[in-house]
């Protein structure tokens, strides 16, 4: 099937990449945990997983052009080539979840390392005298973990993309537009809400919350809503593929 | 055995036309030559052909398969781009194996032979190869390739003299061992005018001509003399080019010989010869042309 092969020369050119990410990640963290051992103060980290997120933005946004290109070099249609880098996407966003979690839960050892998830889903509470949380290791944390980061990574990297492709197809006018208005929209944001509680009586926000299991700390409705999301952008990159000619 | 059709294809973009209504049948097995002068729609042509392009109206099909994203007609198709679509980070070995994942007749064997005859060394990256030998990599991939049809868009494009000539020698045993539709599409006209059997011309967003090279040759001829006598022998005659030198003239006439036409040459002491391909593009396709 020459999707999967589309799929492996799209997960063979971006394994390079990932060696350097997580060799720059660990020599940051060990750098970190190194100045502990010898400050003898107190280190806690939380969040590392957002950047294994920015980087499989970044990753995305580089992702369109070559493949397309090289592809297209060998005869292949869009459609082939479409479902090669969607197919290509989950073995890498699956990996680096499963990576992820075991720096997490090494690090844990010796210093308190909350996860984006532990923060979403987990009951945390922060004292005076920092986080009072330790890691919880049984099977139902480790596997929510690793599927909702699974879900947040390849969305991640879809929309990453699903905007390369965007400014790709676009001319100077619409690339202008497409920088500006979600910059704008994001600014904006706590006006936008508040106009629709106004004239619709909907809150935005709460609607977000709801449908990424904020309010209810269900995990499984947020990996509902971003497979959902990850579809929509799927979709509309197919949409984007169909007629992308090659240009420089 | 792979045969092009490409049925009433028009491109436009936007407001300009690169083609129109263009018909032509691409026969299998045949080495052809597509000509015509900067801009005339001969990549156009080869990107529809290959699926790069869509065009505006009419279909392409390979053996009766239309190209438009369907992988059966176009892995029947290697085509060689001017540009470059490998990433240049990539070594020459690695464009060879991944070619053989989406060519799996691609002979790696025969690759590197041919690397050693043109002194190509594959562990080089593509960024690291001058502009001939980037030529010399896709040329290889290409004729390593074993599809059906193989198209060559401007294939000796910084190559030097000795470059071409082994180019053109492994392009015919290429061809005599395994049979293929071959397109070449060059400005270097005078060196490829011997390997081709059909010649297709594109001029003013029209195909001008598709002939065997042979017919197309036979169909016009050179004449010369003293100047006076060659206006008296070209008055009513297709002629496309006249070239002056002190009282001597010598023009090209787009017809056949006739034997009346034998008769009034010698007597009027003018001299026939034939017409190189390379002569007949240029008066062809230049301004006035067919139509002079």
């Amino acid at each position: 099937m020459k999707a999967l092969k589309v799929a492996k020369y799209q997960i063979l050119s971006t394994i390079g990449a990932i060696k350097i990410y997580y060799f720059i990640f660990l020599l940051v963290l060990l750098f970190f945990s190194a100045s502990v051992t010898v400050s003898d103060g107190s280190f806690s980290s939380s969040g590392l997983d957002i950047s294994t997120i920015i980087f499989l933005f970044v990753v995305g946004l580089n992702s369109f052009k070559t493949t397309f290109f090289f592809t297209q070099a060998n005869n292949i249609s869009r459609k082939v080539f479409f479902k090669g880098l969607i197919i290509a996407v989950f073995p890498i966003t699956f990996t680096m979840s499963i990576i992820d979690l075991v720096i997490n839960r090494v690090l844990n050892i010796s210093v308190k390392c909350v996860t984006t998830y532990d923060m979403i889903y987990e009951n945390i509470r922060i004292t005076e005298s920092g986080i009072n949380w330790t890691q919880s290791n049984d099977l139902k944390t480790l596997f929510g973990t690793i599927i909702w980061q699974f879900a947040i990574y390849s969305a991640i990297f879809i929309i990453g993309i699903f905007i390369s492709l965007c400014y790709y197809r676009s001319n100077k006018i619409v690339k202008v537009i497409i920088s500006v208005v979600p910059a704008l929209l994001a600014t904006s944001s706590y006006k936008i809400n508040n106009t629709f509680i106004g004239i619709f009586n909907i809150n935005i926000a709460d609607i977000i919350s709801s449908a990424f299991g904020f309010k209810s700390q269900n995990p499984y409705i947020g990996v509902f809503s971003l497979t959902i999301l990850m579809i929509i952008f799927s979709t509309s990159i197919y949409l984007l593929t169909r007629r992308a000619v090659v240009r420089s | 055995m792979s045969e092009i059709e490409v049925k009433d294809v028009t491109m436009c973009y936007g407001k300009h036309c690169a083609l129109e209504n263009i018909s032509i049948t691409i026969e299998p097995d045949k080495i052809y030559g597509l000509l015509g002068k900067n801009g005339a729609g001969k990549t156009t042509l080869l990107n529809l052909i290959t699926n790069k392009l869509f065009p505006s109206s009419g279909e392409i099909t390979v053996d009766g398969e239309g190209v438009r994203e369907n992988d059966n007609a176009l892995e029947k198709i290697y085509y060689m781009t001017e540009k470059d679509y490998c990433p240049e980070n990539m070594r020459v070995k690695e464009v060879f194996r991944w070619t053989k994942e989406f060519y799996p007749n691609f002979s790696i064997e025969y690759a590197t032979e041919l690397c050693k005859k043109f002194d190509l060394n594959q562990n080089k990256k593509l960024k690291e190869l001058s502009t001939g030998y980037g030529t010399i990599a896709k040329l290889i991939t290409s004729l390593a390739s074993n599809s059906p049809i193989i198209i060559f868009d401007e294939p000796v494009l910084g190559l030097d003299a000795t470059h071409r000539d082994l180019f053109y020698k492994e392009l015919l045993v290429n061809y005599m061992e395994h049979p293929k539709t071959i397109i070449l599409s060059t400005h270097i006209i005078e060196e490829i005018a011997k390997i081709l059997e059909r010649v297709i011309i594109i001029k003013d967003r029209n195909v001008l001509i598709n002939d065997d090279t042979e017919n197309l040759l036979k169909s016009a001829y050179c004449v010369s003399g003293l100047a006076e006598n060659i206006d008296r022998y070209i008055s009513g005659k297709k002629c496309i080019n006249i070239e002056h030198m002190a009282s001597y003239k010598s023009a090209t006439i787009y017809e056949k010989i006739t034997d009346a036409d034998r008769d009034n040459a010698k007597s009027l002491n003018l001299e026939f010869s034939k017409v190189e391909l390379q002569n007949m593009f240029i008066y062809l396709t230049s301004t006035g042309g067919m139509n002079q």
